[in-house]
């Protein structure tokens, strides 16, 4: 999305989303779980759309961050009856269940497949296209860059990504609760970005990093982690300059 | 809460995402030390510093935005890591009272600064900062005093509002949260100064009345 | 005097000007001129503090380097600043005043009674530009930067902005930028300034209007 201009800080809406609202259903039925899940995946891919046409740079940033702490907030809300018990809220939902290896290798395949798909769209005319968008909106659309089809497409391919991810996490962890819209999960691929220089490849190289440098600075003492993500949002604008879009300059009008 | 984030985003031209952190630190303040001097200071400092920080490192609305949202998060694991024994904690007084009072005096300090011959600077602040800037007003200072007052407003809220709540790092986000909204549906009306925070109040009463606060 | 000396300003790794030397005495009145990007308004926010840039600027023999634009207007330097900038949530009378008496502006352009209340974002061009041109005339002001002050004006009105500069000078020293009515500028104008691609052109003191046109024909800006 950085492509054509915009920052989104609040991906996890679209990794948690479809596997919250996939295991939602899977407390009545598999079938349920995957209508659900795609459900899910259209109705996130439909509202950052939205959300890209409706808003500016800054706006964008503003919005998806504020919606993912929306979601965060209102997650525990949904509860279920099943069988006299109650379930959802603020413990969530259980997910099915995969064997690890199995898991980790469809992993390093969509892993290696959403490269690939990056690469190739990257140097294809629609990537142009869209670092253009990016630079100069209003430009693009004068020299005929199709700006719907286009936007379109890039929230698309930010989306796919962030729900492979999301199911994998689920599988993974055989459990969904109402955390994976956190704020830690929202800022994290923001975060990776910045640590791998806003290279695509080396973020996937810091993403892996940050997630084991989670387990050992926790290990030390618990939410030790969330300190240094906090530390590296406050110093991002000195730190990475890189990611940050062009924007509305502090004290600019409107 | 509306009332911080619209004046933040008025005037200090960001969406301050540390008021929700300060709103649950001034519950734990209260819990540990239960002075609001404590709280004042607190959100003073940090609102200066972060005041301060921003003037320094950022240049643009979208890097301040994400620095106060670096330093939210800092504070909330910052109280988390304080005191770990029980998630959620309670007071046993309750202090809900002097909300009104510091709701009262916030709007009365507002008015005094709109009637007063600093008034129109203000406003030419919350419309165009940069033309305010050329026409002799020091907008840095009026940031710095916005964030820190703000801050502090934060911080005296969430201490006095700590009576009514079960206290937890996240306390605060739903208040921030309904802020935002509110602030933002206010902002629909396109007006400026005094009239602009009445309105805020009316669009408060309305969405506590039938919406809740979010939490 | 106001000098701005040795400017360099670089926006996104472009040099947008490159080393202009600029001096403004009391009294004085200096028209510049050139072609749109050739740095004309960069300069002007330049020597406001708007802009980062390297080289100095002095008022007087102080110099103002580092001093953000509050301190510089307080110090006597006002900007009228270009595209007709207005605080548009404010109304006309309040855009004003930050700067003098209503009424003043009124003297000088009596279409603004009507319109005091009127939202400054819903005006029209020469409306704004009447209100952008009041706020920096009010202003109490040794320097005064004029950024295409004529931008969507009527005959009339333009009339009404000459002479108003021609008594100000007597007060203030004062830079304007320019692509209309050079003509009638130049005979209230003691020196003329062309920029071309962020460098200074040509300077030519002005004695005779005439003279000036012919010298800039050649360098095709007219």
């Amino acid at each position: 999305m950085r492509r054509i201009g915009r920052i989104s800080m609040g991906h996890s809406f679209l990794f948690g989303f479809p596997v919250f609202a996939g295991a939602a259903g899977y407390t009545f039925s598999a079938e349920l779980f995957i209508q659900l899940f795609l459900a899910g995946c259209v109705l996130s891919f439909l509202i950052f759309y939205l959300f890209s046409e409706l808003t500016g740079r800054t706006a964008f940033v503003f919005l998806t961050l504020v919606f993912s702490i929306f979601v965060w907030v209102a997650s525990p809300k949904l509860v279920f009856e099943k069988d006299g018990y109650l379930t959802g809220g603020e413990v969530g939902f259980s997910f099915p269940a995969i064997t690890q290896s199995r898991l980790h290798i469809t992993a390093i395949l969509i892993l290696v497949v959403i490269f690939v798909l990056y690469r190739y769209v990257e140097k294809s005319r629609i990537g142009y296209f869209m670092q253009a968008i990016g630079d100069d909106e209003t430009s693009s659309r004068a020299v005929g860059i199709n700006l719907r089809k286009t936007k379109a497409l890039s929230v698309l391919l930010s989306c796919v990504p962030a729900w492979s991810a999301g199911l994998i996490y689920g599988f993974e962890f055989g459990h969904i609760s109402p955390e994976i819209f956190s704020i830690e999960i929202s800022v994290f691929p923001f975060i990776a970005s910045l640590v791998g220089a806003g290279n695509p490849l080396l973020s996937v190289f810091s993403s892996f990093a940050l997630v084991y440098l989670s387990k050992i600075l926790n290990s030390i003492y618990p939410g030790l982690m969330g300190i240094v993500y906090s530390l590296i949002l406050i110093l991002s604008p000195k730190i990475g300059r890189w990611v940050y879009v062009k924007g509305k300059r502090l004290g600019e009008k409107g | 809460m509306a009332l911080l984030v619209s004046l933040n985003f008025r005037i200090g031209r960001f969406l301050n995402l540390s008021l929700g952190g300060l709103f649950a630190a001034g519950g734990y303040i209260a819990y540990f030390t239960p002075s609001p001097f404590v709280a004042l200071i607190a959100g003073l400092i940090f609102g200066f510093l972060m005041a301060l920080t921003i003037s320094r490192i950022c240049r643009s609305i979208t890097e301040a935005t994400i620095l106060s949202l670096g330093a939210g998060i800092l504070i909330e694991r910052f109280l988390e890591m304080i005191h770990r024994s029980s998630y959620y904690y309670f007071v046993s007084f309750d202090y809900s009272p002097y909300l009104v009072v510091l709701g009262i005096l916030a709007y009365l300090i507002i008015f005094a600064v709109y009637t007063s011959p600093y008034g129109l600077k203000m406003k030419f602040v919350e419309s165009d900062h940069e033309l305010a800037e050329l026409y002799g007003v020091n907008t840095k200072r009026v940031f710095t005093v916005t964030t820190s007052l703000t801050s502090a407003c934060a911080v005296l809220a969430g201490f006095f509002s700590s009576g009514l709540l079960a206290i937890s790092p996240t306390t605060g986000f739903g208040y921030l949260l309904s802020g935002i909204m509110v602030s933002a549906l206010t902002a629909q009306f396109r007006q400026i100064g005094a009239v602009h925070y009445l309105t805020l109040l009316a669009v408060s009463f309305a969405s506590v009345r039938f919406l809740g606060v979010l939490i | 005097m106001l000098r701005a000396d040795n400017i360099r300003v670089t926006f996104n790794g472009l040099e947008v000007l490159k080393g202009i030397t600029l001096e403004i005495e009391k009294g004085q009145s200096v028209l510049v001129v050139g072609p749109n990007g050739s740095g004309k308004s960069t300069l002007f926010k330049a020597i406001m503090g708007a802009v980062d840039y390297t080289g100095s600027v002095s008022l007087d023999g102080m110099g103002l380097d580092g001093m953000p634009p509050h301190m510089r207007f307080r110090l006597g330097i006002v900007l009228a600043p270009e595209k007709m900038r207005v605080a548009e949530d404010l109304t006309v009378r309040e855009n004003i005043e930050i700067s003098g008496r209503f009424q003043d502006a009124v003297d000088i352009f009596p279409e603004l009674r009507q319109i005091a209340r009127r939202r400054a974002g819903i005006l029209s061009g020469g409306e704004r530009q009447m209100v952008v041109f009041s706020r920096a005339i009010l202003s109490e002001s040794s320097y005064l930067l004029l950024d295409e002050p004529f931008q969507g004006l009527s005959d009339e009105n333009a009339e009404r902005i000459i002479s108003a500069v021609e008594k100000q000078k007597k007060k203030s020293g004062i830079a304007l930028i320019s692509h209309d009515r050079i003509e009638d500028l130049l005979e209230i104008s003691d020196r003329l300034v062309l920029m071309l691609s962020g460098k200074v052109r040509k300077v030519m003191e002005i004695d005779s209007p005439f003279h000036a046109i012919k010298k800039l024909e050649k360098y095709m800006i007219l």
